[in-house]
Formats: structure tokens, sequence, C-alpha cells
């Protein structure tokens, strides 16, 4: 025998549906009557399971069925939010942008590009010119650097340590 | 249809008497045909007595060599077509319910029942719930109540080829599922 039954001719055949070429042939091929008496078997087994009071086990409808029951629900629904999410976030790249904004927009840039910078990094103020005179007195600088920090530079009317000359107080006085 | 004795209840003297034995006589099969076709054992037990009920107005007004076999399977098979019809939205929502493992009828094991593991027997009912409604359907007229391939499409409402389909495919599928035990 160069081809075996197939499944579905089996199964006629113990349907009494056959053909008398397939009946012959299972006579003949020891595989397919192998198989036929395995199908046989297997049905009288299914039928005689199925007029039996269900096991405990098998009464449970299986969890995975009831699990599965849920994950169209959820893939929908979550096709659904990506979808929106995804229309939303192209109409947003897509929208064309009001000339009012744009202007806010070029002003905010000019504003970050110009004013900050000049703000921050502005050298005016580190020119001699514009310091104080006492900053640039050499003296003033020596005292600071020797510890001290005379406030105010010394008056004519005091004497080399700042302090008041009782003479001139006196003609002060005097001459008012 | 399949195993019908016609001469069963002719000598029966009044309807009651024709009631109670068919009662006894059929109850048990009618029952697990329910068990096979509904999720719910509390859903089988109430058809089943749909179906009593029905036999019981029924009695009254059929001659007792009436094919009542056949008549019980048709009444039965209607009987959970409904209760699936109208409770489609609590099988949805609702919670498993475990059968209550009592044999219908007392009696010693099958050389197959004892042939048969555990396991395997839960396997097999696993696999026949996966079953689409009307490959339970032709499966359980077919091969537990025994019907031919003609009394199952009559009954049915479809043609032999198609119960031919459902039933080839129903095979197929629990053959497959329980190839690496058998």
């Amino acid at each position: 025998m160069s081809r075996h039954l197939r499944d579905q001719r089996l199964w006629s055949l113990h349907e009494d549906r056959g053909t008398g070429a397939d009946r012959i042939h299972v006579e003949q091929c020891s595989a397919c009557a192998a198989r036929y008496r395995q199908l046989a078997s297997d049905l009288k087994v299914l039928g005689q399971v199925l007029r039996e009071a269900p096991p405990l086990q098998a009464a449970f409808r299986p969890l995975r069925a009831r699990q599965i029951r849920w994950v169209p629900a959820v893939a929908v629904m979550t096709a659904t939010l990506l979808l929106v999410w995804g229309q939303e976030w192209l109409r947003m790249l897509t929208l064309p942008v009001s000339p009012l904004e744009t202007r806010k927009n070029e002003e905010m840039v000019r504003f970050l590009t110009k004013e900050i910078p000049l703000a921050l990094f502005s050298t005016v103020e580190l020119n001699p010119g514009t310091l104080p005179t006492h900053a640039t007195n050499l003296a003033y600088l020596q005292a600071a650097l020797d510890g001290g920090w005379p406030s105010e530079p010394c008056e004519p009317s005091r004497t080399a340590n700042c302090e008041p000359d009782p003479f001139s107080l006196l003609l002060e006085e005097y001459e008012h | 249809m399949g195993q019908e004795q016609v001469g069963d209840y002719k000598s029966v003297p009044d309807e009651q008497s024709l009631y109670e034995q068919l009662y006894r006589a059929h109850r048990a099969r009618i029952v697990q045909l329910c068990r096979l076709w509904l999720n719910d054992p509390h859903e089988a037990e109430d058809a089943a007595q749909e179906v009593f009920l029905k036999l019981s107005q029924a009695s009254s007004t059929q001659d007792p060599s009436f094919a009542w076999r056949a008549w019980l399977t048709q009444v039965a098979l209607n009987a959970c077509r409904d209760r699936r019809r109208s409770s489609w939205w609590k099988w949805w929502r609702e919670k498993p319910v475990a059968f209550e493992e009592v044999p219908l009828a007392s009696r010693d094991p099958t050389p197959e029942e004892e042939t048969v593991s555990r396991e395997e027997r839960e396997q097999i009912w696993r696999l026949f719930r996966g079953l689409s409604v009307r490959q339970q359907e032709v499966f359980a007229l077919r091969y537990v109540e025994e019907w031919s391939i003609e009394e199952v499409a009559q009954t049915l409402g479809v043609t032999p080829g198609s119960v031919k389909q459902h039933l080839f495919r129903a095979v197929r599928h629990l053959r497959k599922a329980l190839g690496g035990q058998r």
C-alpha cells in the first residue's frame, strides 16, 4: 500500500460511511488497521467518560478560558487609547501656529539670546574708569593687604594715625 | 431513536405510573445530558426538572408507546438551549461552580472506567467544554446517546453533511488534544 487513509476517511469508515476500497485498504494495511482500532477505542472511551458524572476538577471552567475572555476587551481598549493618543499627537504636530504665538515665540527667543547674556555677562562694570577712586588708591590696597581696611582716607586735619589734631581744632574754634 | 424500546411502557395502567416509570428510567440520563450541555450544575438540575414538568403534562395526552426517550432528549436539548440563550450575560460574569461528584446511578465501574484514569477523565471533560455548542450537541447525541447521524440531523434541523462536519471536527479536536495521553 502506497498511501494510508486520512483521518477523515478512517472516521467515515467507522461511521459506516466509507467506501469499499477504504474498507479493503484497512483490512490489508496494518498501519491503517491499527489507526482504525485506536479511533474506535478513543470514541468508545470518550462516550463512556461523558456518560459518567463529571469529575470535580473538570467541572470548573478552566481559569485560562476565563482569562482569555478579558484579553480581547483589554486589547481593544488599549488599541483604542493608543489610536486616540496617536491621533491627538499627530494633530498637535500638524496644527498651524498662529501669528500671535509666532511673535511671542520670537520675542522670547530674542530675550533669551540677547537680553539675558547682556545682563549676566556684561563687562562694563569692570572698566577701571568707573570704579571708585579709593579702589584704585595703591595705599588703600596696601592697607587692605596688611590686614586693615580703613573705611575712609585720612583728612588733612588728622595726624598720621588718623587722630584729630588738637591744635587745628582749637584754631578752628578761634576762627569761628 | 437510539435504543428506544417502544413496547416498554405499554402495560402501564395509568398516566401517573407512566410518568413515574419514565422519570425513574430517564432522569439520570437527562440530568447527565443537561450537565453536558450546560456549564452550571444547578442550571442542569433546573433544566432537567423543566423537562420532567413537560413530561408530566405530555404523558397524559400521548400514547404510552410514544418514542419517549427521543422526545425527552429533544426537550432536554431545547431546554438547555433556552437556558444558554437567556443566561448569556450571567455566563459572562459568573464564577465557576463545582459539580458535586455524585454518581447518578450506583453501579460497579465498567472496564473502560477502570482503564481511564481520573486525570484523563478530567481532561476529557475539560476538552468537551472547549468544543463549540453545536459540536457539543452533535457529539453528545451521536456518541453518548448513540443516535445515528440522520437522527441527529433531524433533531437539530440541519443536514447530515453538517452533522458529519461538526462531528469530525469535534473528534479530531478531542483526539488531538488527548494524543499525548492516549
